[in-house]
């Protein structure tokens, strides 16, 4: 992927955090305040958090070809700067004014960072599993097999 | 499908000629049946040149520079840059799965994803290569998925 390619999915990427936050947000006001309104700081605030998940993308991206442990180091190193931005961020804005309240916060990161990862590991071992499958057909189709 | 045979002189070139109704899928697969039987690159090792099938190559890698052509036990250097072999391996069995390597599908035992996101294609020779999410979609192709 090319540098140019990255930052456009950076852009995309931010612009969908911000709009599914937002979506999420007015369904739960509507069901539970729907007198509340929306001021001006929490939106720059959601935007702000939207774009600070999205530029960390940036740990991930590499010009060259990177092994396989080189990657996972650049996994744990992207959590662990994602934990801490979100939570200093949220302590700058006073969103947590405590340390429990941090650490609530940490764990909640973890929690969405860890099921993302295990949605995202789940679809791709189905694909897997189909490109296992056609593999398997080729090659009895190659041994001289019927397909 | 009436498969005909016909003996030349050896003063003319030899030649297959499909006569099909229409280019589908299935001519494109014995078309890369075909290149790839009789598709050689030479490939160096130890000061010596060798004639290598390409069906008998597993995989291309480009390092620091320099290809490389990995086959079931032995590694020679190519020639050819990684995009040169890109163009020769059109329509065979060998795609590109990521900035520096070429796969050859026939050749990869299975596929499993990894924690970091990207596709890791174990060969039939035990070796392990990777392949990038961006070309995932282009094996699935290959494979008619």
């Amino acid at each position: 992927m090319t540098l140019s390619e990255f930052i456009q999915r950076t852009i995309r990427n931010f612009l969908i955090i911000f709009a599914l936050i937002m979506i999420i947000l007015t369904f739960l006001r509507q069901m539970y305040d729907p007198n509340l309104a929306f001021d001006l700081m929490s939106i720059y605030i959601i935007m702000g958090f939207s774009l600070i998940s999205a530029l960390t993308g940036f740990i991930l991206y590499s010009a060259n070809e990177t092994s396989e442990n080189n990657m996972r180091i650049r996994l744990a190193i992207h959590f662990i700067t994602l934990e801490i931005l979100l939570v200093a961020l949220a302590s700058i804005m006073h969103i947590v004014t405590s340390v429990s309240a941090a650490l609530t916060l940490a764990l909640q990161i973890a929690i969405v960072y860890i099921i993302v990862r295990l949605l995202s590991w789940n679809k791709d071992k189905r694909e897997a599993s189909k490109i296992n499958e056609k593999l398997k057909s080729l090659k009895k189709g190659s041994n001289g097999s019927p397909k | 499908m009436k498969i005909s045979l016909e003996e030349i002189s050896k003063q003319l070139e030899e030649e297959i000629l499909i006569r099909c109704h229409e280019v589908d899928e299935e001519i494109h697969e014995i078309m890369g049946k075909l290149k790839a039987e009789t598709l050689v690159i030479l490939g160096y090792q130890n000061e010596k040149v060798h004639r290598i099938n390409m069906k008998d190559i597993y995989y291309f890698e480009a390092v620091d520079g320099r290809v490389f052509a990995y086959c079931s036990n032995d590694v020679f250097e190519v020639k050819q840059k990684l995009y040169e072999l890109e163009d020769l391996c059109h329509e065979t069995s060998c795609f590109r799965a990521s900035k520096s390597t070429i796969l050859n599908i026939t050749k990869i035992s299975s596929v499993h994803p990894s924690v970091s996101g990207r596709f890791e294609a174990v060969l039939d020779n035990g070796e392990r290569t990777v392949i990038s999410r961006q070309y995932v979609p282009v094996l699935k192709n290959m494979l008619g998925l």
